[in-house]
């Protein structure tokens, strides 16, 4: 028997399959799950419909496959455990649907699903097609998934030839070398991928660039640092104390503290600054948020970024850890790289990136001196935002930086 | 402000409890539940257990539609289910379930409404009412089928149960009023589960209760422990014996927990904390029933396990009897809906079929 992907939402078309419960040739209960899969909306098992003996397991790990196409195959008690091939999923049906044994991923997501007899039509081309005395079978359907649309019937129906759009160009990619290796989009990555796009389309981004100079809160951390050792807590980095600083500066504009909402035409401003961070996991970017983070004394704040981390860093994010936040800030300089041109993290308006912090020689009253001097970028929503506000708030998160009593007398 | 004229909601609501978490008695009622009943109570509510889990199972197969989960609810729903004669109305929606079976609606047809399948109607004597979906719309349907009932002249009680976010709707309201006006034999039950769907019971209403509501109808209220099987039965029995004696309609809240999702469609771990869930899982309605039976020596060995036995076994059988319902056929929707046709049914089923078979949808075989 088949166990095929069920509708499970409602009106899902495909899923993902995370994880495979059973392995061929394993014996099975009745609703012993046997397969791990995600949807648009849930992560599920998927248990056993039958008792018996896994035959053959047709998706693998990755593959995103579509409501209907069999998972497995599995040999009931009383049935045959050997079938021919010619039983077998292969030569079945639907051999469109299935993955092939190659173990590419392709096919499956490409695959239309079999309509059979069945034409897909809104009731009101139907009632035209009857009226008309037109089986709509033979009418070739140019909407989604082939369904036919009145203009198609109207096309048809004249006579005319239906107008075919042509399917939208897709950039040539470079000659096939059989050494590439074909990574499908899952999980995380995919997840990224969408978000990236849809600001970078969305988001028309203009980018503020500037330095500072952190000589004397490089001391002052230095001076906490080695109290905080004496006790036997954790060092300070210098990321919450930028946090602190951005908090800071976007109390006194907190027009960067917003998000955009395109389809009401409204910009809607954060009463509270839960700051995003982004965070380099293993899967990819993960963005949790510092709830409150203005409010936080700095060493909660420090402890909170790095449990975040450590969340992101060990998959153990829950939901409320990545939600609410109103501003970003992204740290690529504990990496490297002297500035970066963050991508803002929609519908956000603002993303702060710090860049690398090093020892430069600067011009100070006439002479040449090494200060500490950290590099650091803001990207923006020019919808949302102009360039004189950005500026603005530039200079004061720099103010707080460079003069860390200025910082003090702001952090409550 | 220093106001003269207002005065602020009044809620003086403590919750009704028999039996605690833990177990052990911390009060009587004269309507608690006897020897055999409680032993029934547990029964069904570990095959309420039972049930949602397989249920869920068929969902993932593929073998029925959407289905609502129970789990955390046993107490609240077995309580109230026993506590009826089978000649009380229920009148309730999908997040009672086990309260429809245990009243006496086949497993089976409660599976083959859930495959889309007609089972046909109900036993005749057991008083029930198609299982809702529509949030709420039930309650004026209770204090309808009550009102009936007390013209009638019938000593049966009607249970309108519904859960805390269809307390917010219209159809609520209407329900209650209009059976505190005409002061009909009805049980108004509510589970609170402490969410409808994403939305928490604190933003349902700002009322401190949803049992002070009852004072608006003119009714008397009740909250209970909904995880407290014995305190549910007493209360819900205290609630229709009054009822039936006609002294009218009264509201109760059952407090619970939904410990699964709403439906098999959403994920709640994208609008509730896990620590918040683990929280009340400590508090696990079975458990504490069984603890009690412990404590009163009631308890034999091995008996929880015996009935989630026979709890599955009689499933499986249900669910091979849902199975084996023909599908519905589009006849079905006019020829179960009317019990004599007009002539613009007759019409509409004629047109229908027409249309149907010219497009390949039926007669095709």
């Amino acid at each position: 028997m088949e166990f095929r992907l069920a509708d499970i939402g409602e009106g899902m078309q495909e899923a993902e399959v995370l994880r495979w419960m059973v392995q061929d040739g394993d014996a099975v209960q009745e609703d012993q799950p046997l397969i791990e899969i995600q949807t648009d909306k849930v992560t599920v098992e998927l248990p056993s419909p039958w008792r018996g003996r896994v035959v053959r397991r047709f998706v693998q790990e990755g593959d995103m496959v579509t409501v209907g196409a069999a998972l497995l195959e599995i040999a009931t008690d009383g049935e045959q455990e050997q079938r021919q091939p010619a039983m077998s999923a292969q030569s079945a049906s639907q051999p469109a649907d299935r993955a092939p044994a190659d173990g590419s991923t392709q096919s499956i997501a490409a695959a239309a699903p079999d309509l059979g007899h069945r034409v897909l039509a809104a009731p009101a081309t139907r009632k035209r097609a009857l009226e008309l005395g037109i089986d709509l079978r033979d009418v070739p359907g140019t909407g989604p998934a082939g369904r036919v649309t009145p203009q198609d019937l109207a096309s048809y129906a004249a006579g005319a030839r239906p107008v075919l759009t042509p399917p939208p160009a897709t950039p040539k990619l470079h000659p096939k070398d059989p050494e590439d290796e074909r990574r499908p989009l899952r999980g995380l990555r995919r997840v990224i991928a969408k978000n990236m796009a849809t600001a970078h389309r969305e988001i028309p981004q203009a980018a503020h660039l500037d330095d500072c100079d952190i000589t004397g809160l490089s001391a002052l951390r230095a001076r906490w640092n080695a109290l905080l050792v004496q006790n036997g807590e954790d060092r300070l980095t210098y990321l919450p104390f930028a946090v602190k600083a951005a908090c800071a500066a976007l109390r006194l504009h907190p027009d960067l503290a917003a998000h955009f909402d395109g389809e009401r035409e409204e910009i809607v401003l954060s009463r509270r600054l839960h700051i995003g961070i982004a965070t380099d996991a293993p899967d990819g970017l993960l963005v949790p948020v510092v709830h409150d983070a203005d409010r936080l004394p700095l060493r909660e704040l420090a402890k909170e970024v790095r449990r975040l981390a450590q969340a992101a860093r060990d998959r153990s994010l829950q939901q409320a850890d990545t939600e609410g936040g109103a501003f970003t800030i992204t740290n690529h300089g504990s990496i490297g790289g002297l500035y970066g041109l963050p991508i803002i993290r929609y519908p956000e308006v603002a993303i702060l990136g710090l860049g690398r912090i090093r020892d430069e020689p600067v011009v100070r009253n006439g002479n040449i001196v090494v200060r500490t001097i950290l590099h650091f970028s803001i990207a923006f929503d020019h919808r949302a935002l102009d360039g004189g506000e950005i500026a603005r708030f530039a200079q004061d998160f720099r103010r707080f930086l460079e003069d860390p009593d200025q910082l003090l007398m702001e952090m409550a | 402000m220093q106001g003269n004229f207002l005065r602020p909601p009044q809620a003086e609501f403590p919750v009704i409890r028999l039996v605690a978490e833990d177990g052990t008695r911390v009060a009587r009622a004269e309507t608690e539940p006897d020897r055999a009943t409680l032993l029934e109570l547990f029964r069904w509510m570990v095959f309420g257990r039972v049930f949602d889990q397989r249920m869920i199972n068929l969902q993932r197969q593929g073998r029925i539609g959407t289905i609502g989960t129970i789990r955390g609810q046993e107490a609240s729903a077995a309580g109230l289910a026993l506590a009826m004669r089978r000649s009380d109305w229920l009148v309730g929606s999908y997040r009672e379930l086990l309260a429809y079976i245990a009243h006496g609606v086949p497993i089976e047809a409660v599976i083959s409404l859930y495959r889309g399948g007609v089972p046909g109607p109900f036993p005749e004597d057991v008083a029930a009412m198609p299982i809702q979906i529509v949030i709420g719309t039930q309650m004026p349907h209770a204090a309808g089928i009550a009102l009936g009932a007390k013209l009638r002249g019938a000593d049966d009680v009607v249970v309108g149960c519904c859960g805390d976010g269809a307390t917010s709707e219209g159809d609520f309201h209407e329900g209650l009023n209009f059976a505190g006006v005409h002061k009909v034999p009805a049980v108004f039950f509510v589970q609170n589960n402490g969410w409808a769907i994403s939305v928490p019971r604190a933003r349902q209403t700002a009322s401190e209760t949803i049992a002070q509501k009852a004072w608006a109808y003119g009714m008397p209220g009740a909250l209970v422990d909904g995880n407290d099987a014995v305190a549910v039965y007493a209360v819900v029995k205290e609630a229709i014996e009054r009822a039936r004696a006609g002294e009218g309609p009264s509201l109760i809240e059952a407090l619970t927990y939904r410990v699964g999702p709403h439906t098999t469609s959403d994920d709640p771990r994208r609008y509730r904390t896990d620590d918040e869930v683990e929280l009340h899982e400590k508090d696990d309605p079975i458990a504490r029933l069984r603890r009690f039976l412990e404590t009163e020596g009631i308890y034999e060995e091995g008996l929880q396990e015996l009935l989630e036995e026979e709890a599955r076994s009689v499933m499986s059988q249900a669910i091979e009897r849902a199975e084996a319902v023909p599908d519905v056929t589009p006849e079905d929707v006019f020829d179960l809906t009317w019990a004599a046709p007009t002539e613009a049914v007759r019409r509409d089923r004629e047109r229908t079929l027409r249309e149907l078979r010219e497009v390949g949808e039926v007669g095709k075989e």
